[in-house]
């Protein structure tokens, strides 16, 4: 087996008397891609806010790169490799492309007023850092020509892949994509697939949390499954579509559409 | 245009052009309202960096500007400090106060935050306003010295008005370094989502602390200009409608558009000047100058995107990808 890059253990989140997010343990291997997929309410972007920082756990722990992460803060987490993007695209809308994936890369580099302002060896190395590692993401994911345009002028496909460049930027070493195929059409979704392998085989490791099915039975290697805040199933994607707990929680359930 | 040929034109004009053009007008009010006018551009850059490019809508700069003033008024009238000194002081106390107000409003966003300053610069004017003892209150301080430093006088109209432009471009300069920067990018990346920001890897608390020190230090700064060109002054010239004012500034000029900050002070503050002759109804016409460019113009007349274009072509800012022809980074 492979070494765990991401473990959660026993992650639980109250809202009041709601358990959004009920005694959760799970990992994500070194170079794996792995989906988390549940239905509408299950926990999943509570489980992402735990694990990135935005919300604290009420009880249980984050572990990444074998270091507890649980209780800091989203941009010492982002720091220390865990890139992501968000489910209703959250781009600088305001800024150029490049400028908006630089802003990735100024999170690895880090930002210092002195080194801006007097821009000595240090100062320079630091530019040269984030200009390199933001033409490195961009060309990744094919929007180095478009570099000097407002991202408020993209379309809707590009800004997805804005996003995960801006995330490839700082270098992570996990990528969690919140429903990058969400508002996509079926060819759109198909390139995001072939994409999200390609970045997997260059050995990146990928958390997908998807609402659809499809994507993530066709490319990731195991599946967990969240319903009303606990995980229900962990397994290959064979396993999970044979699973009765999981068809119960898609098809038996109330008004959920597995579309 | 060449890298190096636009900086120096800028430095040319203020340094040599306009103090040899008012030097020949033989006028010291146009000396006057020059100064003003540069002091202001200090005040609306400062302020440019706190709202424009770091999105933090501020309605109480003019406090800092006013601590600047008194921490200025008060060193060189009862300490003697000379004004190399009182200056930088002067900032440095207007830091302090923007740090003071930035920690426990870090949290606020938006106009909760806008509501929030707007009650600390009252709470400051009020301060200077009943504070007799120290600050004499109502009453002022009268009396700064002007310009004088090792036997050098330069309180005289070109003097004062070298003095002030020198600082200004000074001050000028560190703005522009900081906002056609990466760190410009950071701050940006603050204004448009914070919360993204955040989990980009970019410590946004200590960036809002970082942006009101150094916005507040230079609006210190300009009112220690303000203090020792004008010789007196009082709680009145630090009001929220000296805030609002400013605002406007930066508004109609581009927000987040450094020199649309200085235009917009520029266009307020001489306008209203050189409207003297059309009597009463002078402040109609440039509440309809800046009714109209707001209209028409909402990006400002200079805005932020061809700002940061500007400086990336024809400031040497830009950093340029192997073979790609224009500028799109920062060097």
């Amino acid at each position: 087996m492979m070494a765990a890059l991401l473990e959660i253990e026993n992650l639980t989140r109250r809202f009041g008397g709601l358990l959004a997010v009920d005694r959760v343990s799970g990992h994500v291997g070194q170079g794996e891609l792995v989906g988390l997929i549940g239905p509408n309410g299950a926990g999943k972007t509570t489980l992402f806010n735990l694990i990135s920082g935005f919300t604290p756990p009420s009880e249980g722990t984050v572990r990444f790169g074998g270091e507890t992460i649980s209780g800091l803060k989203p941009w010492r987490v982002a720091r220390r490799g865990l890139g992501r993007t968000f489910q209703n695209l959250r781009i600088f809308p305001n800024m150029t492309v490049f400028d908006n994936v630089s802003v990735g890369a100024i999170g690895a580099v880090g930002h210092s007023p002195w080194r801006s302002l007097f821009r000595g060896s240090r100062g320079e190395a630091d530019a040269k850092a984030v200009s390199e590692r933001t033409w490195a993401a961009l060309e990744r994911v094919g929007l180095a020509g478009q570099g000097h345009e407002l991202a408020a002028n993209l379309s809707y496909g590009k800004r997805k892949y804005l996003e995960i460049a801006r995330a490839l930027a700082l270098g992570p070493r996990l990528l969690i994509l919140d429903e990058p195929a969400a508002g996509l059409n079926d060819s759109e979704t198909a390139d995001l697939a072939a994409f999200i392998r390609g970045l997997h085989a260059e050995g990146m490791t990928v958390l997908l949390v998807e609402h659809d099915m499809t994507l993530v039975m066709g490319i990731c290697q195991r599946v967990m499954v969240l319903a009303s805040g606990r995980k229900i199933a962990d397994g290959t994607p064979e396993h999970i579509r044979r699973d009765p707990a999981v068809l119960e929680a898609y098809l038996g359930g109330d008004e959920e559409d597995a579309a | 245009m060449s890298k190096r040929i636009l900086p120096l034109v800028v430095a040319l004009t203020v340094l040599v052009l306009v103090p040899a053009l008012l030097q020949a007008s033989g006028s010291g009010y146009l000396f006057r309202v020059s100064i003003t006018a540069m002091i202001f551009a200090i005040l609306a850059a400062s302020l440019n960096f706190i709202t424009g490019v770091a999105g933090l809508l501020s309605l109480g700069h003019a406090a800092f500007y006013g601590i600047g003033a008194y921490a200025a008024a008060l060193l060189a009238t009862q300490h003697g400090v000379p004004f190399l000194l009182t200056i930088p002081l002067a900032g440095v106390a207007a830091a302090i106060g923007g740090v003071l107000v930035a920690l426990p409003t870090m949290r606020l966003v938006s106009i909760y935050f806008a509501v929030a300053t707007l009650g600390t610069g009252e709470i400051i004017h009020g301060t200077l306003l009943n504070w007799v003892d120290f600050t004499r209150g109502p009453m002022g301080i009268p009396a700064i010295p002007s310009f004088k430093v090792f036997g050098l006088d330069l309180s005289g109209n070109l003097g004062s008005y070298l003095v002030v432009a020198v600082v200004m471009l000074a001050s000028l300069w560190v703005l522009h370094r900081l906002t056609h920067s990466y760190y410009g990018n950071a701050l940006r990346a603050l204004r448009e989502d914070d919360q993204c920001a955040d989990s980009m890897g970019i410590d946004v608390v200590r960036l809002k602390g970082e942006v009101f020190a150094i916005a507040c230090f230079f609006a210190g700064v300009a009112g220690a200009l303000w203090a020792h060109t004008t010789g007196y002054i009082s709680p009145n010239d630090f009001r929220f409608g000296e805030s609002i004012l400013v605002l406007a500034m930066i508004v109609v000029g581009g927000l987040g558009s450094l020199p649309g900050a200085v235009i917009g002070a520029v266009l307020l503050i001489v306008l209203p000047e050189a409207l003297r002759p059309v009597g009463d109804v002078r402040m109609i016409v440039v509440g309809c100058v800046m009714f109209f460019s707001i209209l028409l113009l909402p990006k400002g007349l200079f805005g932020e995107v061809s700002a940061l274009n500007l400086v990336r072509s024809s400031f040497g800012g830009g950093w340029k990808a192997g073979s790609a022809r224009q500028s799109i980074g920062w060097r």
